[in-house]
């Protein structure tokens, strides 16, 4: 998974994670509240590049990320554009249809576009956390926050086993494979399906393996895990808090101003 | 007969068709809202309407928790088989690969409640791993993919078991149905957000189930299929476990 990858390379992974979360979390609120195009285009260009010049990750790697909420954009854009009238001047390119006129829709397409605008600085704001924090760092703010202790353990559970059954999965298609197990599409579906069940045998299994291995050392309903320690810079703090102010009033202006 | 010469009947057919062929080939995810795409009152709604079926889910787990210290692990277990089911790629009549939620066949395994608190996790790491949805939409999401559709699969599973319908039809009609009510919500939750500014919230609800109706449909009866399969070989080699998760 290349995001993890990123993130364990990242030049800011040893910053404090609590910090980077709310950092994150607050342009990413400000973005979305703002609505406006100068606040979305602010904070993905401030995002991407604390990613790439402060993080150091590669710009190759991140211009792909950018491209997976595409499918997403051009659905949505096309659906929020399209639109119907009786006045075919609202309209950048119609048909009539019986009495109305459908198309495209100047005042859908504005929407559309600062949808799509909004969408590119959250998914920045997701991508700076994502991409700087590796998911360890995450999990133990989790365990540190006030949910119920059980959810942040099967969590961390569920995390290492994803890692853990996805290496399985990949055996299997590979075997599978092998055995022209994809070549047409019905044995694609029989070994699509055949995989998945047997990762679910294998799943169950492992379960209760693990079960007993962890009980033979003394499990007792915990699992105690050690957590890394982190370089708490001063004037990180200072800066994250600064730029949050200062994006905050920006995008306060930009609203206003409707741009 | 002068009308507007913007407007002519072969662009929109253009348009649309090119609309119809362009999105079915992208690689189509389940269908998770992008971060950012909801205004901040809606995310909020959402999320506050996740909560009492988490808590509900929260509840089931730890009842199944403190009278076997094993459920613990298997419900992890269980949340990353979900994942990673959903990471699968099926092929899709279209010639793209889709991936299936598989949420449907864990509400059928595991049950709606839990399934809804292991859907959260996953969507988080969905989010945090792979991009795809995102932390402002988080309760959208999680009340289309790990609320709504598995609770409607697991309705029907139970109601398909009471009525002895043939358990394949059964766990098809779950998934596939699920998967279509995820379709549905989502679609609901994007025309709540982006009303059409003439035509208000039903004409919007339309336009965005006619846009993802070309990858959805194709999805949920392809997911339908292989929650078949899959159901099938654990029925035939693992009765004890199917028995334990009192599924069967």
């Amino acid at each position: 998974m290349i995001i993890e990858k990123t993130a364990y390379m990242s030049k800011l992974r040893n910053a404090d994670p609590l910090l980077k979360t709310l950092f994150a979390l607050a342009f990413m609120i400000i973005c979305v509240a703002a609505d406006s195009f100068a606040a979305s285009f602010a904070a993905t260009a401030v995002m991407l590049s604390l990613v790439i010049f402060a993080g150091g990750a590669p710009v190759k790697t991140v211009v792909k990320l950018m491209k997976i909420p595409m499918f997403f954009i051009i659905a949505g854009t096309v659906a929020i554009a399209f639109t119907a009238s009786d006045i075919p001047s609202d309209m950048l390119i119609c048909a009539r249809i019986g009495a109305r006129f459908y198309g495209i829709g100047k005042a859908g397409l504005i929407m559309a576009a600062r949808a799509a605008a909004k969408c590119f600085g959250a998914v920045s704001c997701m991508y700076f956390l994502s991409l700087t924090t590796p998911m360890n760092d995450l999990l133990t703010l989790l365990r540190k926050s006030p949910l119920p202790a059980f959810f942040a353990e099967i969590t961390e559970l569920v995390y290492r086993y994803i890692f853990v059954l996805f290496e399985t999965a990949r055996k299997m298609r590979t075997a599978q494979d092998a055995r022209l197990g994809y070549s047409s599409l019905k044995t694609s579906y029989k070994s699509t399906g055949a995989l998945a069940a047997n990762l679910f045998i294998n799943a169950f299994e492992r379960a209760d393996r693990a079960y007993t291995a962890m009980e033979a050392r003394g499990y007792e309903g915990a699992v105690a895990v050690l957590s890394d320690e982190h370089e708490k810079k001063p004037y990180q703090y200072v800066l994250a808090a600064l730029a949050a102010v200062i994006y905050a009033a920006f995008a306060f202006l930009c609203r206003r101003w409707g741009i | 007969m002068l009308v507007n010469k913007k407007c002519d009947k072969v662009k929109i057919l253009v348009a649309v068709l090119s609309v119809l062929l362009v999105v079915p080939a992208l690689n189509a995810s389940a269908m998770h809202i992008m971060e950012g795409y909801l205004p901040v009152g809606y995310c909020i709604l959402w999320g506050v309407l996740c909560v009492p079926f988490l808590i509900w889910g929260g509840i089931d787990m730890k009842k199944q928790m403190k009278s076997d210290g094993r459920t613990k692990i298997l419900l992890a277990l269980s949340g990353a088989f979900v994942f990673i089911i959903s990471s699968l790629k099926i092929p899709s009549v279209t010639g793209s690969c889709s991936h299936p939620t598989g949420t449907g066949l864990g509400a059928v395994l595991f049950g709606a409640p839990v399934m809804s608190l292991l859907g959260i996790i996953v969507l988080i790491f969905q989010a945090l791993l792979l991009a795809h949805g995102g932390f402002t939409t988080l309760g959208a999401n999680t009340f289309s993919m790990a609320i709504a559709g598995p609770f409607l699969s697991y309705g029907i599973y139970r109601l398909c078991k009471k009525m002895n319908v043939n358990k394949a039809v059964g766990v098809f009609l779950a998934a596939t149905l699920g998967d279509l009510f995820t379709y549905v919500i989502t679609s609901v939750q994007l025309a709540l957000a982006h009303p059409d500014a003439a035509n208000g919230f039903m004409f919007s609800l339309v336009k965005f189930m006619g846009i993802f109706a070309p990858t959805q449909v194709p999805i949920a009866i392809a997911e339908g299929i292989l929650s078949v399969i899959i159901f099938n070989v654990l029925e035939a080699s693992c009765q004890k476990e199917l028995q334990r998760l009192s599924v069967i």
